[in-house]
Formats: structure tokens, sequence, C-alpha cells
């Protein structure tokens, strides 16, 4: 089960919330299906979204709403998580998951708050602390301690690049027989004619 | 010259900086095409700059379907990532995908995709000198340029999605139930 609160997958990539992680998850899980994995991937809806979603022969969307029936917006706040984490027990129950790769913090807290018991491998998508170089404020200063906790209860953790495996090591304090670089991927083929005309 | 700025509308990612820094190079022998959204906060900076640019350098062609970008990086001959902040950068791999050079800003993903003078150049993020100065190298030496391309594309083959997939399962076996 791959979690995404950030964006849809789906979503037409350019948007303002519809960047690197949305593709990310889009090809990773095309990827593994390819490998003979089953994907299920949660994610949050918009209004007039397919909430249940079969894209391909192991490969299913679920897209969550508020109760009220209408979408979340893009910061979900920490009582909504833990309500998504309730919600997300029952897409999990009965169909199982082998692990949980939670794509962002949010979802890995609403995946925490689930306690399943399933693996939690977690990618961080972009940390509090590249944030805060930018744009600090007290909001980054509290998801970055999250995101320790997050990091401490990982089985897993997936950093994209060598810095901020370096992070999460000697700032984070995490540990780092647990801490994986695995880079973004990007189909190569796609721009060979382009690479071939240059 | 022709300089590629392609981002998503988000603040950190830097397309202010890529403006003033072009205002410092000067005219002429450039063009800048920027594709995606402007962030609502940084609208009238940009807007501001570009008042200062000569006019017809810049083309704003706004936000683009994902299926536009091999073309997009096609019709450029350096990818611009001055990003404030970074983590992966999907853009800069894109770009060494297609064979182009690339300046980049030294945060998050990207010195990890780009070497420093190997397949294009690094600057501090937020140093508008340091990104003028890479792109006046680029501009006075379109030898450079192709080099660093060329290199670039070799570079991308080691991120080809199933040796990526292939290393995230591994991940996923590791804990798995």
């Amino acid at each position: 089960m791959i979690v995404t609160l950030n964006g849809d997958p789906l979503a037409e990539l350019g948007s303002e919330h519809a960047g690197g992680q949305c593709k990310y998850v889009r090809e990773l899980s095309r990827h593994l299906l390819l490998k003979g994995w089953a994907v299920h991937i949660v994610t949050l809806g918009q209004a007039g979204c397919d909430r249940y979603e079969q894209v391909a022969p192991n490969l299913v969307v679920t897209r969550l709403m508020r109760p009220s029936g209408q979408s979340y917006s893009y910061d979900v706040t920490e009582a909504e998580v833990r309500h998504i984490g309730k919600v997300m027990r029952s897409v999990v129950a009965g169909r199982g998951f082998t692990a949980i790769l939670a794509c962002y913090w949010l979802s890995a807290l609403a995946v925490l708050e689930m306690d399943c018991g399933l693996p939690l491998v977690t990618t961080f998508c972009s940390l509090a602390r590249f944030k805060m170089t930018a744009d600090p404020t007290e909001d980054l200063l509290k998801r970055e301690e999250a995101e320790k906790m997050i990091g401490n209860r990982s089985r897993a953790i997936i950093a994209t690049n060598t810095v901020e495996r370096d992070v999460l090591e000697r700032e984070y304090g995490l540990p780092a027989d647990r801490i994986h670089v695995v880079p973004r991927g990007i189909d190569i083929s796609a721009f060979t004619c382009i690479a071939q005309t240059h | 010259m022709r300089f590629l700025f392609l981002a998503r509308a988000a603040r950190y990612k830097g397309l202010p900086d890529v403006l003033a820094a072009l205002l410092r190079v000067g005219r002429p022998s450039w063009g800048l095409t920027v594709a995606g959204g402007v962030h609502p906060t940084e609208a009238d900076t940009v807007t501001r700059l570009l008042a200062e640019l000569p006019l017809q350098a810049v083309h704003m062609i706004g936000q683009v379907r994902h299926g536009d970008v091999p073309g997009l990086m096609g019709g450029c001959d350096v990818v611009l990532v001055p990003s404030r902040y970074e983590n992966f950068c999907n853009v800069a791999l894109e770009a060494l995908a297609a064979g182009k050079a690339v300046v980049g800003a030294r945060c998050g993903g990207i010195p990890d995709l780009v070497l420093h003078e190997w397949n294009g150049l690094l600057f501090e993020p937020g140093d508008v000198d340091g990104l003028a100065g890479a792109l006046c190298r680029l501009i006075a030496n379109r030898e450079l340029v192709h080099v660093y391309g060329r290199r670039g594309r070799a570079r991308a083959a080691a991120y080809d999605w199933p040796s990526i997939a292939t290393a995230t399962e591994n991940v996923l076996r590791g804990v798995a139930c």
C-alpha cells in the first residue's frame, strides 16, 4: 500500500500541488506492477473524483473525503490526519498488505495513527529542515519534530539524495542502517529522441 | 542561447532569481522560456523584473502538460533549476536525460545529479551573482554547453526507472511481513 496525502498521483502534473511526488508515486506504482506487485494507493480526493478506482489489474486508488463528503484542503490538520488514519483501517482490513510506503510526513502520521502493525517505509518528499532554510516558521519546527518521530518509528526510510540522508542521520539522529538512498527515477526513453537530435 | 525554467508554481523554485540574474547578464544572445505558473506571492516581483528585461527575451508559456516536457527540453540549450531549497529535483534529471546542460542551485538532490563543471554549473541558493556568472560562462562557450549535455545524458542512465524500482523493491522486501 502506498499512502500519499499531498497530491493525487493521477492528477495532471504541474499544478501547485501536483509535482514530483505525484510523478514518483505514479511511476513507482507502474514499475512495481511490472515486477508483479499489487499496489493500492491511498490519497485525498477532490469533488467529483472516483473514490475507488481500479486503474489496472492489481492497481487500485482509494481517495478519501471528509465525513461531510467534501474534499480535504491541501494542508490537512492534525485532527484530520487522525481521522484519516482511522478511515484507512477499513482500507487495510483483510487485504493482506505486506508493507506500507508513506510518501510525505503527513502520510506517515496517518499510517502511524492507523496503528495496523504493518511495516512502515517512509519517504519524506521535502524535509522541514530544508524548507526552513528558505522560510523558517514555528509550524516547520513542529513538523521537524514530527519527522524525527516518524523516522524513529519507520522500519526503513528512503532518502532521495545524499544531502537528505546526511540530515536524517546527523541532524535528526536516525539510525544509519535504516536510511536508504534511492533517488527518483526517469523514463529515459521519453527523452531519447531529444537527446539524439541534440 | 535559450534557457528553460520549468517548475510548478511554488515560491521556492527561484524564478525571481533567474530574472534578476538575467538583468545582470544583459543583452544580447539569450532567450528564456518560463514554463509553469507564477506563485501569487511572487507575482509582483516577477512582473517588475519582466518589465526591466528586454522585450521578447522572456517567453512565459504558463503551465504545460507533462507530456510536453521532452519537447520543451528539446527547444532549449540549458535548463535552470535555481531552487532556494529542493528535495530531489525531477526537472534536473529530465534535463540530463534530454542531454541538456544544467545550471542549478547547490541544494537538495541537485548536486547529486549535477556535478559542477562536469555536466553543469552549480551556485549557492539565492546567489544571483553566482547564477549570473554561470549563465555568462555558458553564453560565452557554446561548446561547453554541448559537452555538459552529453555527459548529463550518460549520467541520467543510472536513474532509469527499472533500476530505481528494483532498489525500492529491495527496501520494501527488507521490511515486508
